[in-house]
């Protein structure tokens, strides 16, 4: 089992939290700090780590191999930046978390697309009859 | 502990005539740095469908049918974007897309769909690095300008 450092656990308030879900919500959390990232998402199959009743981490999913192999599930916060995100979300953690992490595999589920912002198509952005 | 980046391939719903390696959720793509990044069918049908209204031209995605159940799940839903009228299939590499559009009279049709073709492959291999093999397209009527003011006006003759 690989723990956090004491400067990568989340305080939760409710102390006695699992090293692994320590690690988990600090992923989460460092993930979840990138432009990139909308949200993180756990998604219809449920992407999350859990431990004990209560204590879950939705969107990241970690195993108890040392180092371990982390999956993220990210909704990415516009198109333009989907291409590369798996790798620079990678590069992110890494610096963070240096070699305590083994695989790191990235799920782009979705993608925020703003009908006001810069990346709606102009019948989106104008209320066009592009729904019927 | 296993370092290999093998890619994850499932099946997918959409039929196709493409060779793709399909996989249901989305296309996994090999990486070498550590792991594998997985982009979903929904974010390539957002992107399709962004794309093909970014073509002038085109009224409206999807059929009268599929533009109906639209409407009504934004309502319910509140929903930012359909998809309605985009089909998608992803590989590891490569994606194939289905769309099935209402085109605006008189836009030529081969001009249209030549032009979407090539911003939705534009599009999808710029902003998912996927390769698009195939933009099949549908055009399921015509819109003809003045057709809802002329339904309007009928309706306040009813009244």
């Amino acid at each position: 089992m690989i723990a956090a450092s004491r400067a990568d656990v989340d305080v939760s308030g409710r102390g006695d939290v699992d090293p692994d879900l320590a690690l988990a919500r600090s992923i989460a959390r460092v993930t979840a700090e990138m432009a990139d990232v909308e949200r993180l998402s756990s998604g219809p199959a449920g992407v999350h780590a859990t431990w004990r009743r209560g204590q879950r981490c939705p969107g990241v999913r970690i195993d108890r191999a040392v180092p371990p192999h982390v999956e993220v599930r990210v909704v990415a916060s516009r198109p333009d930046v989907v291409a590369g995100l798996g790798a620079r979300l990678r590069r992110r953690l890494r610096e963070h978390f240096g070699d305590r992490l083994g695989v790191v595999d990235v799920h782009v589920a979705d993608v925020r697309v703003d009908a006001d912002g810069p990346d709606a198509s102009p019948a989106v952005a104008t209320g066009a009859p592009s729904e019927g | 502990m296993a370092t290999s980046t093998d890619t994850k391939t499932t099946s997918s719903s959409t039929s196709s005539n493409s060779s793709i390696e399909s996989s249901s959720g989305g296309s996994s793509l090999a990486e070498t740095d550590g792991g594998t990044t997985t982009i979903d069918q929904a974010v390539v049908s957002k992107i399709a469908s962004i794309a093909v209204r970014e073509v002038d031209g085109v009224h409206r995605l999807g059929g009268a049918i599929s533009g109906a159940v639209a409407s009504v799940v934004k309502r319910i839903r509140g929903d930012e974007h359909s998809t309605a009228g985009v089909g998608v299939e992803v590989g590891t590499r490569q994606a194939a897309v289905d769309i099935t559009m209402i085109a605006e009279y008189p836009v030529p049709l081969q001009d249209l769909t030549t032009s979407v073709r090539d911003n939705v492959t534009s599009r999808i291999e710029s902003l998912t690095g996927l390769e698009v093999v195939e933009v099949n397209i549908v055009v399921t009527d015509l819109y003809f300008p003045g057709d809802e003011d002329e339904a309007e006006s009928q309706s306040k003759r009813v009244e």
